[in-house]
Formats: structure tokens, C-alpha cells, sequence
């Protein structure tokens, strides 16, 4: 058994082939742990939804370029390491990334947090294989399938999606989920971030299967024009399901305007909350004039240090915690004219501009626009 | 309720006397501790940070009238909330036996042990989180006996074992770098064949 980045043993199995399956083209020299090119032969929607997804990018992301590298330089080596026990895994050889196999093959963790996967490539390639499988489908001649309650379970996520370190890079989105109503009604990661689709689950194969795209805000960094409009389609409607604005007006005219997370098992936002951006601009008509309100409500953890923010977590020397828990609301009372018509609108970025900034992808910026959520209009006060 | 402690406490004396009677009745034969060696099972339960029941063997010898030496072997089932835990216990004890009459002995005892502990995954090919744990114990036994070469026995130890912080549940199976203290109070009835020449 292997866990986190330990590379793979060689010789696992590396001289049985792929067995012939119709309609499967299968690589000309069997690699010892499948790829996701490989497993994408049989699988090819997957593996297209699969490129998509921040999975694909652990190791490309600009952000995590960046960030990784500027970790190394504030808290050393040993702690920027910790990032390649997710980020970087290698559970499938040259795909440094999370692929197919740290998924598909693997049999549990060493702790549900900071990557201590455990993926066994002695059940998981070709051969007498054991793959989880979403449901108790029936074993093909390309590899045999098991149980994949694993799969379904929280947990599996937890491995990389609760994070103890380095220093305050610390993310908390499993204990979240499991303190939230999500978890106690049996609400786990995939049904919303890998939801059910009608495709074929292989050539010739069923026509089920799980979205492999793993929406969340992250864009799709470095990719085609449809494909960052796809991420950006997937992470407005997943942040307009977790979240309801509304503006509601006083006796006296003036607006509470109210943002509750009545959607995500989380917090919003999760995951590296300090990097992320969401918050509720506001504005007050009257008479043809129109008066901006800005951030009247921020949503996120920030950086901080000796009380003042700073742009990156590595500057820090403390975090101030402002994610909007699951089932929470935050509301801000916004003054205004009886008779003026109020607009609140719901904003988010995947990460903070002064964050891009300092990590020198000011010119990348594009890449992670302002997403438009959603917004809420109070018109005048009867 | 008075009459029935009374009845109680009758019939324990009746009981030591019987030992007693028995033994002194039968000055012919050697009794069971003079004889220098011993096989025993014996039942096991603990209690304390952990509660656990099970059973195990000793062999002991005797080299000299106020010393004894142990070894033993022990199985037991452990409660945990994820997986089956079973903890495989062997050890040494050494222990100064007392006469406190022809058929009864009180042999205050200490020793050490490890511990093999395992807990079976919840989840089939889920990773284990077997370790080892080194204790020491120490406490005292009665020895009742009640032929030449048998006796009945019943010990109550305290425990304390030094091993990893360890977590199973569901498909997770971790073993912590770190070490923690565990004690538990251990309680062992068993029967024990006495052996050798007087």
C-alpha cells in the first residue's frame, strides 16, 4: 500500500496487458498504474470531464504555483511539501495530479485530512483489478469493480478537503459538512459537486454515470474559452444554490440586507476561504441618482497581521474567519430614503485581486473574473 | 437483609473451613504449592480506559519458597467504536507468595507485558491501524487450593501501557507518531495445574 506522494512501486503488475474490449483501444504498452489517458480508452467522457476539473489541475493551478512556492520561501520545505500530498499525490506514475486512481483506487486514509489517502495499486490496475464503482456494477474484461461506498462517502473527500497545515494554511470544509445539516440528512460531496449525468459510462456501456468535473468556484485556469465559460456557468449556479439575498425594508425605509446559506453543506466560502472572495454590493436609487454601497457584506476568512490585513495567508500571523457557515444568515442594515429603490447583488471571485497581485498573476486576472450570483431589489417603501 | 449477610458470611467460613479441613486432612499429600511448576488457563477482563474480556495461559515456576515466576499469554476482545479491536497480551510476572493458610496463598505480583493490538477495518481493504503496546502492571492474587496438584486463582492487576494515539472508522486507519498512556484494571480467575516433585 502506498499513501500521500510515496512513489508507486514499479513492478506492480506491470506485465499484464489491458485485455482486448470491444470498442476499447488499449495502450500499446501497458503502463503499471493506469493513467487517466488510459483509463480515458474506455472512458472518454470522463476523462474530457475530467481535464475540466480542479483535480486535473492540482499541479498547474497559477494559484497553487505560486502560493506553493512562496510557502516554501516563509515556512520551508517541509511545509510546502505537505501541499504535494494532495496536490501532487502520483497515485498513476507521470499524472502528478489527482487522477483516476486516487479515487478509483483507493481503500481509505490514514486520517480523514491533509492527504494521508491510502490508494492500493495492488486492487487498483489492470489485471485482477479491483476498481470502485459508483454503484455494483458488474465486473468488465478490463477490470473488475468493488464496492464503491468509499467513493460515495464523505470521507474519501476529507482526505484532502480538511487540512490541519502548514502553519495557517488550514481548511475545514469535512468538519463543516459533518456538522451541518448536510451530513446529518445524508448529504454528501458528490451529490453536489458530482452530480448524477446521462452519458454512457464507457464505450458500449450503460448509460450512467457521475459528473467528473467537480464544479466549485475555482476557474478553469489555462484552458479553452468555453471551457473557463463552462467552470464559470457551474460555479455561479452551484454559489446561487447555496446561497439567498434578499433586501428587505424597515418601517422607516431603511433595507436589512440579508445573504443566508440555505444551500451548501459547508461553509461559504470553504476550502482556502482566505483566498476567496464573495460579498454583497448594494445600491440606492432615487430621483435618477444612484448611490453605490460597497461590500456592504463580505463573505471569507482574511490574512491578517498584527490586526492589519495583509494580501497572502504566508504573510500572516493570524486569520480573521468571516466564511458564512452552512444554514447561517448575516444581514446589514443599509440606510436609505423611504421612497428610494435598493439593489443588492451578490459577487464572488475565486481569488481576492490583491491576493493575484501578490503572487504575480496581476496579468492572469481574467482568468478568475467577478462572478455575478445573484441580486435582490427592494423597490420603494409603501 | 441482615439474615442473609449473616447466611453469606456462613458459608464462605464454611468454605475456608472446608479447604482447610481438607488439606489438613489430607497431611499425606504434598499440597499443590510445593510443587514447583504450573500451567493455568484463566479468564481476563479489563476495565479502565478500555473495557475488554477474553482469556489466556500462564506457565509458572517456582526456584524458591518466596519467589515465582510467570510467564503468560492472553486474547481478548476490545470495545471500539470502529472495526473490531482484539488485543494479544504477553508478559512476565514475578510474584512473592504468601501462606495464609495450608490451602490458601496471597502472592502480591508486578511484571511487564506488550501488547499486540488490532483492529480489523470497518471496511473491507481499508487501511489497519495495528500497533504495540509496552506496559507494566503490578497487584495481587489469591491461590486457593484444592487438591495436590490443583488450585483455583484470582488476581486483580493495575495496568499501564505506553502506545501510539491510533483512530479507526469506517475506511480510515491511522497510526499517530505520538505515544499516550492507557490503564486499565485488570481482573484474572483462573485454574492452574500444579507440577513437579514437591
Amino acid at each position: 500500500m502506498i499513501h500521500g506522494p510515496t512513489p508507486l512501486p514499479a513492478v506492480v503488475l506491470a506485465t499484464l496487458a489491458l485485455p482486448a474490449v470491444v470498442g476499447c483501444a488499449a495502450p500499446s504498452s501497458a503502463p503499471s498504474v493506469p493513467t487517466a489517458e488510459s483509463c480515458g480508452s474506455c472512458h472518454p467522457a470522463q476523462l474530457a470531464e475530467w481535464r475540466r476539473s480542479p483535480h486535473a489541475r492540482g499541479t498547474s493551478s497559477p494559484v497553487f504555483v505560486a502560493l506553493h512556492e512562496r510557502a516554501r520561501v516563509a515556512w520551508g520545505a517541509s511545509s510546502a511539501d505537505r501541499c504535494a500530498s494532495c496536490h501532487a499525490p502520483e497515485h498513476a506514475g507521470e499524472d502528478g495530479a489527482v487522477t483516476c486512481m486516487s479515487c478509483h483506487g483507493a481503500v481509505g486514509n490514514r486520517g480523514a485530512h491533509d492527504g494521508l489517502l491510502v490508494v492500493d495499486p495492488e486492487l487498483a490496475p489492470m489485471g485482477p483489478t479491483t476498481l470502485l464503482a459508483p454503484t455494483n456494477e458488474a465486473s468488465t474484461g478490463a477490470h473488475a469493480v468493488r464496492d464503491g461506498a468509499l467513493l460515495r462517502s464523505s470521507q474519501l473527500c476529507a482526505t484532502c478537503h480538511e487540512l490541519t497545515g502548514p502553519r495557517l494554511f488550514v481548511e475545514t470544509t469535512a468538519s463543516e459538512h459533518a456538522a451541518s445539516w448536510a451530513s446529518a440528512t445524508g448529504v454528501e460531496c458528490v451529490d453536489c459537486h458530482a452530480p448524477r449525468v446521462e452519458r454512457r459510462s464507457a464505450h458500449d456501456g450503460p448509460v450512467r454515470g457521475v459528473d467528473h468535473t467537480f464544479a466549485g468556484i475555482d476557474p478553469a485556469w489555462g484552458q479553452a474559452p468555453e471551457a473557463q465559460r463552462d467552470a464559470r456557468d457551474r460555479a455561479v449556479a452551484l454559489l446561487d444554490e447555496a446561497l439567498d439575498l434578499e433586501v428587505r425594508r424597515t418601517a422607516s425605509g431603511d433595507a436589512i440586507v440579508a445573504v443566508a446559506n440555505v444551500g451548501a453543506g459547508h461553509s461559504v466560502p470553504t476550502g482556502v476561504a482566505f483566498l476567496r472572495d464573495v460579498w454583497v454590493d448594494v445600491e440606492v436609487a432615487l430621483d435618477g441618482r444612484v448611490e453605490s454601497r460597497p461590500r456592504v457584506i463580505e463573505l471569507g476568512d482574511r490574512p491578517v497581521r498584527a490586526g492589519a490585513e495583509v494580501a497572502l495567508i504566508t504573510d500572516a500571523d493570524d486569520v480573521r474567519h468571516g466564511a458564512l457557515a452552512a444554514g447561517e444568515e448575516r444581514t446589514i442594515t443599509v440606510s436609505a430614503p423611504s421612497a428610494a429603490r435598493v439593489r443588492a447583488v451578490l459577487r464572488a471571485r475565486a481569488a481576492r485581486s490583491d491576493a493575484l497581485d501578490a503572487l504575480g498573476l496581476a496579468a492572469r486576472a481574467d482568468e478568475a473574473p467577478v462572478l455575478e450570483v445573484a441580486e435582490s431589489t427592494s423597490s420603494a417603501h409603501p | 437483609m441482615a439474615r442473609r449477610v449473616e447466611r453469606t458470611a456462613a458459608t464462605i467460613l464454611a468454605c475456608f473451613a472446608f479447604v482447610s479441613a481438607s488439606a489438613a486432612s489430607a497431611d499425606a499429600d504434598p499440597r499443590p504449592f510445593d510443587r514447583p511448576f504450573g500451567l493455568a488457563i484463566e479468564g481476563v477482563g479489563w476495565a479502565g480506559d478500555y473495557a475488554a474480556a477474553g482469556g489466556g495461559a500462564r506457565a509458572r515456576w517456582e526456584p524458591f519458597e518466596r519467589l515465582g515466576v510467570e510467564v503468560f499469554a492472553q486474547s481478548l476482545i476490545v470495545e471500539n467504536d470502529g472495526g473490531m479491536r482484539h488485543d494479544h497480551p504477553v508478559g512476565f510476572n514475578a510474584y512473592v507468595p504468601f501462606d495464609l493458610s495450608e490451602a490458601i496463598r496471597l502472592r502480591p505480583l508486578f511484571g511487564f507485558c506488550a501488547v499486540i493490538s488490532m483492529i480489523d477495518p470497518e471496511e473491507r481493504g481499508a487501511p489497519r491501524a495495528d500497533d504495540v503496546l509496552f506496559g507494566v502492571h503490578g497487584g495481587a492474587g489469591i491461590e486457593i487450593g484444592f487438591a495436590s496438584d490443583w488450585s483455583f486463582f484470582i488476581d486483580v492487576q493495575g495496568i499501564a501501557w505506553l502506545g501510539h494515539t491510533r483512530s479507526a472508522q469506517g475506511w480510515t486507519g491511522s497510526v499517530d507518531g505520538d505515544y499516550t498512556t492507557y490503564g486499565v484494571v485488570e481482573a484474572t480467575a483462573g485454574l492452574q495445574l500444579h507440577l513437579g516433585e514437591p
